[in-house]
């Protein structure tokens, strides 16, 4: 007993301990849902990105000036595919603009209010990754676009392949985004996406998990009622916008493998996610609602 | 009055830059996912082993703090906690002004490995991951203790040099 006073007794190791136990409070106190970041928070987020956009934008151009040198082979055969892929665009433009005209005369003739025509629509609000944070439990990426430029919590972002993640915190001027490789169910900060699969409406399911190891996620609690349009592999799966939380139609990714549910009443399928995670190039936010900005009527999606 | 130490601290804060902002665009993708190349931690087990272990506890604690607030994605803490600790306890043991190399690097070693694995403690302790800690060694404290020591043979010799024309405090020296 004299032994354990004495162990006490040690100043340093009581004031260890005191460290501890305030770390450990302070780290349950900042965990989960926040309303809003502090002011000093704030400060710091901010002063750090605008620094770090300056050092990364020359890195950024270097490192993107020798991948363009690697490229160069590929360049000519690229062009062609591309020129082909244009000119398919352009017809395929034509045949949007009509149906666009159609819904939008549809959707005046239905009566649909502000609200419900901004629930279909989106845009894209264009994003510079600026720091990345390579931690394997904690993956985050920052970004030069904050609450000034109309981001806010909770907003999906994608790159030019398919969906990254969700904005987690934002200040004024930049915002940090948790990916979708921390998705978890056990995790007390994360988040489920309502999904659907590409052509096969009906299908609904949810992702809420992602599979470290196999580097898949996991869409549960698929549902169709009919039979000859469940879901396969190869199916693209995209957001389906039910829920409100995440626009309909970011694609998430492809089906690499489907299997019953442990009580067979739902399909689960593992999806190969189309974004990877490693090159931090340019980076999109969704933003609901229509673009402020743009022209009425003309305008690619 | 030299503005050596200053300068030092600015460097540092470069190299907190340069880790988050310019590193990952140079690094081979294949490698990205196995490591965090906290590099400012490496420097901070040079303080740490070379000046006093207070300093680098100090040190430890504010750049983690920066790390914690700048990446906040799960919590506010673990960085700032594990690096003012780990920095701490070695160099409570290894506090030495002439340690040679050998003994560096295995401060580095031993600091990296303690690092990771009680960042793999604590998320695991509030459920934010739920892989198995032989997974995670293989997949990046390994990885990550490779990295950090081949950084810290190559600042070795710049670093060693300031330190040995920044004079230990002789008061301090008596009082510990």
């Amino acid at each position: 007993m004299f032994k354990l006073f004495r162990v006490l007794g040690n100043r340093k190791l009581f004031i260890l301990l005191i460290v501890l136990v305030l770390f450990i409070a302070l780290m349950g106190v900042t965990l989960g849902d926040r309303v809003g970041l502090t002011w000093p928070e704030k400060f710091v987020k901010d002063t750090v990105g605008f620094t770090q956009r300056i050092v990364n934008k020359p890195a950024a151009a270097v490192s993107g000036f020798f991948g363009d040198i690697s490229e160069l082979n590929g360049v000519y055969k690229e062009n062609d595919r591309l020129r082909v892929e244009v000119a398919q665009l352009k017809r395929d433009l034509i045949n949007y603009n009509q149906l666009k005209a159609d819904v939008q005369g549809l959707q005046d003739g239905l009566n649909f209010t502000k609200n419900q025509v901004d629930k279909a629509s989106k845009h894209y609000r264009f994003a510079q990754v600026i720091s990345v944070n390579e931690d394997v439990n904690n993956p985050t990426v920052n970004i030069d676009v904050g609450s000034r430029d109309g981001v806010e919590v909770g907003m999906a972002v994608t790159s030019i392949d398919g969906m990254v993640g969700i904005i987690s915190t934002t200040t004024d001027y930049t915002s940090t985004i948790q990916l979708i490789t921390s998705l978890s169910l056990t995790s007390p900060d994360s988040y489920a996406i309502s999904a659907t699969a590409t052509g096969k409406p009906g299908t609904f399911g949810i992702v809420e998990s992602y599979d470290v190891k196999e580097k898949r996620l996991l869409m549960t609690g698929i549902k169709n009622d009919d039979p000859k349009k469940m879901i396969k592999v190869g199916d693209t799966i995209v957001t389906s916008g039910s829920g409100g939380v995440f626009p309909a139609g970011i694609v998430l990714g492809k089906v690499m493998d489907t299997k019953p549910s442990d009580f067979g009443l739902t399909t689960t399928a593992k999806i190969r996610p189309t974004a990877n995670f490693v090159e931090w190039k340019e980076l999109f936010v969704v933003i609901p609602g229509q673009d402020p900005n743009a022209a009425a009527g003309e305008g690619t999606p | 009055m030299t503005w050596r130490k200053q300068i030092l601290v600015l460097l540092l804060f470069v190299l907190f830059l340069f880790q988050g902002s310019v590193l990952p665009w140079f690094l081979p993708n294949s490698w990205l996912p196995h490591l965090m190349p906290n590099l400012v931690f490496v420097c901070i087990l040079f303080v740490a082993v070379y000046r006093h272990r207070y300093a680098a506890m100090v040190l430890g604690v504010v750049f983690g703090m920066l790390h914690d607030v700048v990446y906040y994605g799960a919590m506010l803490g673990p960085y700032s906690f594990t690096m003012g600790f780990t920095a701490y306890l070695l160099g409570l043991v290894f506090q030495l002004p002439k340690a040679p190399l050998p003994v560096l690097l295995t401060v580095v070693m031993l600091g990296s490995f303690m690092l990771d694995s009680m960042l793999f403690g604590i998320y695991t302790v509030f459920n934010f991951n739920e892989q198995t800690y032989d997974w995670a060694l293989i997949q990046y404290i390994i990885p990550d203790l490779l990295f950090r020591l081949v950084f810290a043979l190559i600042v070795y010799v710049p670093i060693r040099r300031q330190f040995d024309k920044m004079p230990l405090r002789p008061k301090k020296d008596r009082k510990e």
